[in-house]
């Protein structure tokens, strides 16, 4: 075996690429060889780089077999922690890229054909358990982790042991993603019913509110309705909308209004996970629980405020501030996702509440209350803790890093932030610090000083 | 040496030539994807059907079967509008904040069944025309129990009468100019202005 040929044989790449490499090295003998092995080995490894996730997402679309996924309808104007309340429970086969057989129940008499509800075991996350002193929660309500990822499988195990069905991943879809794709599909025609993006939300509380039976059958046929005019709009959309459909479900998905758990398809990142960054992290986690479809009209605010001492440590201030344009009480159950080892020092309220329950969770400490907002005012929760150092140091300079995460279902939040560096030190240049960034996803903030 | 010189440039040629024509279609097809204007209409101009019958504020109509009066035309934020939501959708589940950038409007309206037996109606046929002249599609409406029953049963009994309040999401910058009801033959506009 010649140089080339012990070269390619020696690293591991896998059995496809070294027959390739190997089938090339037989049909050549001159002195460009080297040059030439090295380019089919590049090639093989940068087709094999493509086609990986190709043949993945193929299979995702039951290229290969048939796929059933969950679907999950999570109404965002009734904020749960994975994006919204669970209005409607499905599924759907898809098959050589074709979506066929949409099931579609109201969340209450999903399994049971009653209006009972069918209950299930939740083994946390402990800030949920804890406050409200149960693990037993009705089918609708058992989104109560803090991200789509980890309930996903949850959901998918339950189903199984409730129906006998397997299913090869959950997908969730809120009501602005209904609006996003009316908006870029355009208006649909339901019972004679014009739907567009302007009224979709409000139709489908209508349906619901006014449907007569207990199953809300009407509300089921809606939307069943209304997914299948979707389908078939995109199925016959031309190359172009079909593109922009697809940057809109991009989108989407970015900001966690569309989520997707499927499970050796799918890379990470469209499951809504927690990002377990290095650094300050915050991700504020919020349930509305009794207090009605408000959420749309309810306005987040997070103030965050740290300051980095002449050790590292740090002590911060959060300020989470809601505001209700509604005109009935908004009573949210809100958790502060922070660093492990965060120490909470004081937690101040403006209105009436319950808490602070400090808990840990899977490498982070959560900080949770029960927080009511009267009708058209303002209301906030304010804790200040300390951190271990989350600021890296590489020579004489200093990083600091704080990941705001967003949380699925929310539109939009207004993120205030301010970082005081040590004694002494100098800012270098800093990335997302001030007041008034309205984001409808995550932020990295970035500060390096001397 | 030379003929080596000469593939060389000509290689490096078509290869500067083929990254500038893939830059061009990706500009053009992130241009294309991301431009409004590929959009489909959302809220398409409104046409008028001819013939038709008009009306004004506070003037009561009849077309076929049914009688139309538009007592008012509001913005969700005024007092009454709240109030009738509050004594109407006690199950919380209409919000009048709608999506940034727009507002509702709440139109108050009394239909009537003008003859004998029994009418069509569904508030879904009652379209807003805007200041932009676009239609924009009803989002809610809302009315006493016994009107609730005709507007699910999308009819009126004889001498039924249903007063409603019917919410349309439109944009900050447009004004509401004619409410039209396009079931009725021939269909009923009532201009705002």
């Amino acid at each position: 075996m010649n140089a080339i040929g012990r070269f390619a044989g020696s690293i591991n790449l896998g059995k496809h690429y070294k027959l390739a490499a190997d089938g090339y090295l037989s049909m050549t003998s001159d002195s460009g060889r080297p040059t030439r092995y090295a380019a089919v080995v590049i090639i093989v490894l940068v087709l094999g780089a493509l086609l990986v996730p190709a043949v993945g997402a193929l299979g995702a679309l039951g290229y290969f077999h048939e796929k059933t996924y969950l679907l999950v309808l999570q109404d965002n104007s009734e904020l749960r922690n994975t994006g919204g309340f669970l209005a409607c429970l499905g599924s759907i086969d898809v098959q050589n890229g074709e979506p066929t057989n949409l099931k579609l129940h109201y969340s209450n008499s999903t399994y049971t054909n009653t209006t009972n509800d069918t209950v299930v075991k939740v083994d946390g996350p402990e800030s949920f358990t804890t406050f409200y002193d149960t693990q037993l929660v009705p089918l609708r309500d058992m989104n109560v982790q803090y991200d789509f990822a980890t309930f996903a499988p949850l959901y998918a195990a339950a189903s199984q042991e409730l129906t006998g069905q397997r299913a090869d991943g959950v997908i969730a879809v809120d009501f602005t993603a209904l609006q996003e794709l009316l908006k870029t599909m355009g208006p649909v025609t339901i019972g004679n019913e014009m739907i567009t993006w302007r009224n979709v939300i409000d139709r489908v509380h209508y349906v619901s509110a006014t449907a007569k039976e207990a199953s809300k059958t009407d509300l089921t046929t809606f939307l069943k309705e209304l997914a299948n005019k979707l389908i078939a709009t995109a199925q016959t959309a031309g190359p172009v909308e079909k593109l922009l459909l697809l940057s809109t479900v991009q989108t989407l998905n970015q900001q966690r209004h569309l989520l997707i758990y499927a499970p050796g398809a799918l890379p990470n990142g469209y499951d809504g996970a927690i990002q377990h960054k290095a650094g300050d992290y915050l991700y504020v986690v919020d349930s509305n629980y009794a207090g009605g479809k408000a959420d749309l009209n309810v306005n987040r605010t997070i103030t965050y405020h740290t300051r980095i001492q002449d050790d590292g440590m740090q002590t911060s201030n959060l300020t989470i501030t809601y505001r209700n344009n509604c005109w009935w009480d908004y009573k949210v159950f809100t958790t502060a996702l922070v660093p492990k080892d965060a120490e909470l020092l004081d937690a101040r309220y403006s209105s009436h509440a319950l808490g602070p329950l400090v808990t840990p969770s899977d490498g982070l400490t959560a900080i949770s209350s029960w927080v009511v907002v009267a009708p058209h005012s303002a209301a906030n929760v304010t804790y200040t803790y300390t951190l271990p150092a989350t600021a890296s140091s590489a020579g004489v300079f200093g990083h600091y890093d704080l990941y705001v995460q967003k949380q699925a279902g929310i539109d939009h939040y207004t993120l205030n932030t301010d970082v005081t560096l040590p004694h002494g030190a100098q800012l270098i240049r800093e990335s997302n610090v001030g007041n008034g960034t309205a984001t409808n996803g995550d932020v990295h903030v970035e500060v390096i000083y001397h | 040496m030379r003929r080596r010189s000469k593939a060389v440039a000509a290689s490096a040629t078509v290869l500067i030539a083929a990254i500038i024509v893939a830059i061009i279609l990706l500009t053009t097809l992130q241009t294309a994807v991301t431009s409004e204007s590929t959009r489909r209409e959302q809220n398409p101009a409104y046409v008028e059907v001819k013939p038709n019958v008009h009306a004004r504020l506070n003037e009561t109509i009849t077309a076929g079967n049914l009688t139309l009066l538009v007592t008012r035309v509001m913005n969700s934020n005024e007092p009454e509008a709240r109030h009738v939501w509050t004594i109407y959708e006690t199950d919380r589940y209409a919000p009048l904040n709608p999506i940034q950038g727009s507002k509702y409007v709440i139109i108050n309206v009394t239909v009537a069944n003008a003859k004998n037996g029994t009418t069509p109606f569904r508030y879904s046929d009652v379209v807003l025309v805007g200041s932009d002249g676009k239609a924009y599609y009803a989002n809610y409406a809302a009315s006493n129990a016994s009107c609730k029953v005709s507007i699910h049963d999308e009819q009126l009994k004889t001498g039924g009468v249903c007063d409603l309040y019917i919410a349309f999401s439109i944009p900050d910058n447009v004004a509401p100019a004619k409410l039209v009801y396009e079931a009725s033959r021939p269909p009923i506009i009532v201009d705002l202005a």
